[in-house]
């Protein structure tokens, strides 16, 4: 396969995502605004009764930053488009169509959702340009950047993975909501790590999930070499252990299937 | 040096059969309904499962440049075994060889000399113009851009897709769509295409398109077919032999001709009647009559109007019945169709 049939997949995926623009208002309006606004009350809220401007971690102001990065990470890092279309592919026997081509069907998928989220990309290069004007963090800007790159990678493969149980599923409801409670509580959407109660804090620091929502926009707003090395250590060890299983997993799903008669 | 000399023999008469299939038999496992909650759980904790066989013990060659029809009516196999062909599914037993590669292995230069069509599948983006899609297949089969613009000129031309390619799928008609699904197998000029019930649903214009231009491709380009049709048109228009399925094993594999003179054996007798008000009581007398004749069949049964299928060997007994004052008969050949049905009818019963 050439790198050009690579740039088409890409470049259809992102032409899918531009066609359906009530999807993309919704998303990037009203599926990123009003969670914003409403955690924006909660926070002003909360900082006008305490006694300090600083609660555990974050100043009013971070907090604000660190919830416009995690929804828009949320969303960009959303694999909720991925899910449904396996799920139509594998239940409407659109699957044959695929593999009867010569392109692996991980691939197929991979570059029509780095397409697909191409656009997601705007509001996570709006806020680096915002922080950069606001504090000047330079570090902090630079690795969130580059984390979301590597996130896309990695949330294909989580979300791939989880697209898989279309396979033994009859509908894909159960693998959507998983991928979206999970993003949203253990991933860090609802709440920063720092304020979660203590025994909660391994299953939030080193869940997969945290690396594609609060890890980078914790980068973004602290910077430092420890967190660095502790989320590529966690990217590695999640990639190596969620690619090896969605590989096997596919290898058991293709064998079972037997597609739509006819 | 032998040892390569024979390797080359093989190849080369490999090279000759686009399909050789030998001793193939598909199964499929389905889980055991629960029918109370009871068996609800006892599947959830240890399932059971029922197997069916698809395919069993299937044989048969498709030489180079040869097109075959595969015959047979709903859940005989023939998806099943297109499903193996092409290296969707794995037979669970049996030897299949299609160009010489082992399809189950799904390599990407066997894949890019194939082309199949699932006439009821799309492989195209659905809210995407027509192009796109083609310019995307483009790029994933390595096609030259020369190669490409012309062969998709000429099959625009001989399909009538100028009009649609800049339309988005979802709103082309279903023989529209059908033509771009094998616009887009055949960009790559393929060695061997599948048909997987390529005209249903489509209109008598479609239909002839697609039939001629196959023919065309198969003149221009030797271009061996593969095609399942419900539609006897199709494989009477473009295929030069035809294997017969039913209930996964084959019942008929020989050429079209072969075919024709098997069924050239029975005619089709039409009985009408007269004049109703005067002869019912006879018109019925003489049906209960035809039913001692146990190798004769009924194609039609309308109040004034009975058609059998009759062999011909039987014509002079049956002959022998009528009364020229109360019926009109009319004896001629089966066509197609009818004579394939009966064929299903017969083997349903045994």
């Amino acid at each position: 396969m050439n790198s050009g049939a690579y740039f088409k997949l890409v470049q259809t995926g992102l032409l899918s995502a531009y066609r359906d623009r009530s999807m993309l208002i919704t998303d990037l309006v009203i599926a990123t605004g009003v969670p914003f606004f409403i955690q924006f009350a909660i926070w002003a809220f909360v900082y006008q009764e305490a006694s300090t401007d600083t609660l555990t971690h974050y100043s009013l102001e971070e907090t604000y930053v660190y919830y416009l990065a995690v929804l828009a990470l949320n969303r960009l890092n959303n694999s909720y488009d991925l899910i449904l279309r396996v799920s139509t592919h594998v239940h409407e026997g659109q699957l044959e169509g695929i593999f009867i081509k010569p392109i692996s069907y991980f691939n197929y998928n991979l570059f029509v959702f780095i397409g697909g989220s191409v656009l997601y990309y705007i509001p996570i290069l709006i806020i680096s340009t915002f922080v950069i004007i606001l504090w000047g963090a330079w570090t902090g800007v630079l690795g969130f950047i580059v984390l979301s790159v590597m996130n896309l990678y990695f949330c294909f493969v989580l979300g791939f993975l989880l697209s898989l149980s279309a396979f033994w599923l009859t509908r894909p409801d159960m693998a959507l909501s998983f991928q979206v409670v999970l993003a949203s509580v253990i991933g860090g959407t609802l709440l920063p790590i720092a304020y979660w109660p203590d025994y909660l804090e391994p299953l939030m620091r080193y869940n997969p999930f945290r690396l594609i929502i609060s890890g980078p926009a914790e980068f973004l707003l602290r910077p430092s070499v420890d967190l660095l090395i502790e989320l590529l250590c966690l990217y590695v060890v999640w990639f190596f252990v969620l690619l090896v299983t969605c590989k096997i997993t596919f290898r058991f799903a293709s064998n079972r299937y037997s597609g739509a008669g006819g | 040096m032998m040892c390569s000399v024979v390797r080359e023999i093989i190849i080369g008469a490999l090279m000759e059969i686009s399909i050789d299939v030998r001793k193939v038999s598909k199964d499929y496992y389905l889980a055991k309904e629960s029918r109370n909650i009871k068996e609800w759980f006892k599947q959830i904790l240890k399932p059971e499962y029922l197997s069916f066989q698809a395919l069993s013990e299937v044989n048969f060659t498709l030489p180079k440049g040869a097109a075959v029809g595969f015959i047979g009516p709903n859940g005989a196999g023939k998806s099943s075994l297109i499903k193996i062909l092409c290296g969707i599914q794995k037979p669970t037993f049996g030897q299949v060889s299609v160009l010489g590669y082992n399809p189950a292995l799904r390599e990407k230069e066997f894949l890019g000399q194939i082309g199949v069509v699932f006439g009821h599948k799309s492989s195209l983006w659905w809210d995407l113009p027509v192009k796109t899609s083609f310019d995307t297949y483009k790029e994933i089969y390595g096609i030259q851009d020369n190669d490409y613009q012309e062969r998709l000129s000429e099959l625009t031309e001989a399909l009538n897709l100028t009009k649609v390619l800049h339309k988005p799928v979802r709103n082309l008609s279903l023989g529209e769509r059908v033509k771009c699904e094998l616009t887009l197998n055949f960009l790559h000029a393929p060695k061997l295409i599948f048909l997987d019930e390529p005209t249903v649903g489509l209109d008598v214009t479609s239909k002839y398109e697609i039939r001629k231009y196959l023919n065309y491709k198969r003149k221009t380009e030797n271009l061996s077919v593969f095609l399942t049709s419900h539609d006897l048109g199709d494989i009477e228009s473009c295929c030069d032999d035809a294997i017969i399925i039913d209930r996964g094993k084959i019942r008929f594999d020989g050429t079209m001709q072969e075919l024709s003179t098997n069924f050239k054996s029975n005619v089709k007798l039409t009985v009408t009647l007269k004049d109703m008000s005067q002869s019912e009581t006879g018109f019925m007398l003489f049906k209960r009559a035809m039913e001692d004749f146990k190798s004769t069949s009924i194609i039609n049964d309308l109040p004034t109007q009975i058609t059998y299928l009759v062999p011909k060997a039987l014509l002079g007994s049956v002959y022998g019945m009528f009364s020229e004052e109360i019926y009109d008969i009319e004896v001629s050949p089966v066509d197609f169709e009818n004579n394939v049905v009966n064929l299903f009818k017969t083997w349903s019963g045994e």
